[in-house]
């Protein structure tokens, strides 16, 4: 099974000729960091989030696996684990999409118009369609909180806490490869 | 009425509809002993046909004389033969040379494949028919390749997200990209969820066979299988046992329950009536049975349409069949409206309302939760 080794290596290119932080792990063009600015005009606006992108073997072939570290509030994006909940990148995927296509369109039209009727986040969901200034503000809140420069830097496998505070402190299992015998 | 296309011969590069063309002259003498020893001396002129096509044309004339030797043919070559000639033979020569021209060209051509991103010349290339989209051979072939592997036949399609040719590619399309041997899979997979669809189909038990088999009657529980013969019953796929007789398998069922219930005397003496070895198979296979009954019960939901069972690993209760693309519910297994699929969890009459996420983040809950709806 042959990919196209040229099309990693150029939508990668791709990525950093349009200014985005990218952060390759162990030098793979396969596996990398995308630091993702939420878009204006929408509460997520001035939050920094990283994204943990890997690409399959068989990309473009196979649609690339995307999630945020940090922590997000919002209704397609599952809270604890970052997944994302979003046809294009999952059931429709095209080998024609590319890294821009998410980065550029499908993740900023996900924040700018969120599907509270097929939610990941249930809670999320509900307030979008029940009080949408109280989700902005939890929107809001959570940008505050979890979407700041440090703690997008500081996000690694176990975003799972509640603080941002305890990021550093926690440790158990799950803690970064770095620490492992 | 033909058209021209590519401008290689003709005028300028547009598409020329004709209806008319100019004439064909023929220019013919006849010698003393016409026609009866000589044929008639002829020859053809024509601007617009190539000198191979008059040449073939002036064969298929000597022939007429050739055959038919005392008849006076020259009535036949202006008018019969050559009205034949303009309708068949030349459109056929026009198609062909069109379509040689339009290959060749696009061998010559180079195109930037909206996969790999590489400029190919056009031989790399292939051209799907329909949307007339152009991918390199190569891209095409392990993308089609790839989602036949994994069986997702319904989406081997033009590539281009924005393609408004939804159809499936042609038979001969898909072996030309994929090879025979994949196109088969192709084809069968397809087949195979075509049948799976179909509540009235079911496989020969016979595991040498396993052919499709599709009962004649909603009510009728015999069925003979196609490919060998083979006569079983539909509910129980045992060898066919007549309308009157209970299926075997309730019988089986209930001399594994009593075995497993039973005392070493009650044991044994069972084991002495059926058999050691049947015994103990049945047994594992009944509690193997148990335990995959009990897993998929607490962990998939079956699809309303293919009864495949769908195991969700996250995200909301509206579900989607990764086989047949049905809509239906996680919690209580029902189809769901594709054009409305909310409706059913915003209607406070069904059992679902509100429940859309249900269970979304946490599996044990999902499990325990759509068992005792």
């Amino acid at each position: 099974m042959s990919s196209p080794r040229r099309r990693i290596e150029t939508d990668v290119m791709k990525l950093l000729m349009s200014d985005y932080e990218v952060t390759l792990v162990n030098d793979n063009m396969q596996e990398f960091y995308v630091r993702f600015h939420g878009p204006e005009d929408t509460p997520f606006a001035g939050g920094v989030w990283k994204v943990h992108v890997e690409l399959p073997d068989q990309y473009p072939y196979k649609s690339p696996s995307i999630g945020f570290m940090n922590k997000i509030f919002h209704p397609n994006i599952d809270e604890l684990s970052g997944s994302v909940c979003l046809d294009v990148i999952n059931q429709t995927w095209s080998p024609m999409f590319d890294m821009i296509n998410i980065f550029e369109v499908f993740l900023p039209q996900l924040l700018r118009y969120p599907n509270p009727t097929d939610p990941l986040n249930g809670e999320a969901a509900a307030l979008l369609m029940r009080e949408p200034q109280a989700y902005e503000n939890k929107v809001k809140e959570y940008v505050n909180r979890f979407a700041t420069k440090e703690a997008a830097d500081a996000a690694n496998e176990s975003s799972s806490e509640d603080e941002v505070s305890s990021v550093d402190s926690y440790s158990d299992e799950e803690e970064g490869p770095d620490m492992e015998l | 009425m033909i058209y021209f296309t590519g401008g290689r011969n003709l005028i300028g590069d547009l598409p020329l509809k004709v209806r008319h063309l100019p004439p064909v002259k023929l220019i013919f003498s006849m010698p003393s002993n016409y026609p009866i020893e000589e044929s008639l001396q002829f020859e053809l002129e024509c601007c617009w046909m190539r000198w191979d096509w008059i040449r073939r044309l002036e064969k298929r004339l000597l022939k007429i004389w050739e055959e038919e030797r005392d008849v006076v043919c020259l009535l036949q070559y202006i008018s019969i033969e050559f009205y034949n000639i303009g309708q068949t033979t030349l459109k056929t020569l026009m198609r062909t040379y069109d379509q040689q021209a339009n290959n060749q060209d696009f061998v010559n051509d180079h195109f930037t494949c909206g996969i790999c991103l590489e400029e190919k010349r056009g031989d790399k290339c292939y051209r799907l028919n329909l949307c007339q989209h152009v991918f390199c051979q190569v891209c095409l072939r392990e993308y089609f390749m790839m989602l036949i592997r994994e069986g997702f036949v319904i989406q081997v399609k033009c590539p281009d997200p924005g393609c408004k040719s939804q159809n499936k590619l042609t038979k001969e399309e898909i072996t030309e990209i994929v090879g025979n041997e994949m196109s088969q899979r192709y084809t069968e997979l397809l087949e195979k969820q075509k049948l799976e669809t179909d509540p009235l189909v079911t496989y020969c038990p016979r595991k040498v066979c396993q052919a499709p088999v599709r009962k004649e009657s909603a009510v009728e529980k015999l069925c003979v299988c196609t490919k060998c013969t083979f006569a079983f019953c539909w509910f129980c796929q045992r060898t066919w046992h007549g309308v009157g007789v209970p299926c075997a398998i309730n019988n089986l069922r209930k001399v594994v329950q009593e075995y497993m219930a039973a005392d070493e005397a009650t044991k044994s003496m069972l084991e002495l009536r059926y058999g050691t070895k049947n015994i103990e198979k049945l047994v594992r296979d009944a509690q193997e049975e148990m335990e995959t009954d009990k897993w998929m019960k607490s962990n998939t939901q079956k699809c309303p349409q293919c009864e495949t069972a769908i195991e969700k690993s996250m995200g909301c209760n509206h579900m989607l069949c990764t086989r047949c693309e049905t809509h239906f519910c996680y919690l209580c297994g029902n189809w769901i409206d594709p054009e409305e699929p909310y409706s059913h969890f915003n209607n406070p009459k069904s059992s679902c309302n509100q429940r859309l996420f249900d269970g979304a983040n946490v599996d044990e809950f999902v499990a325990d939760d759509f068992i005792f709806v």
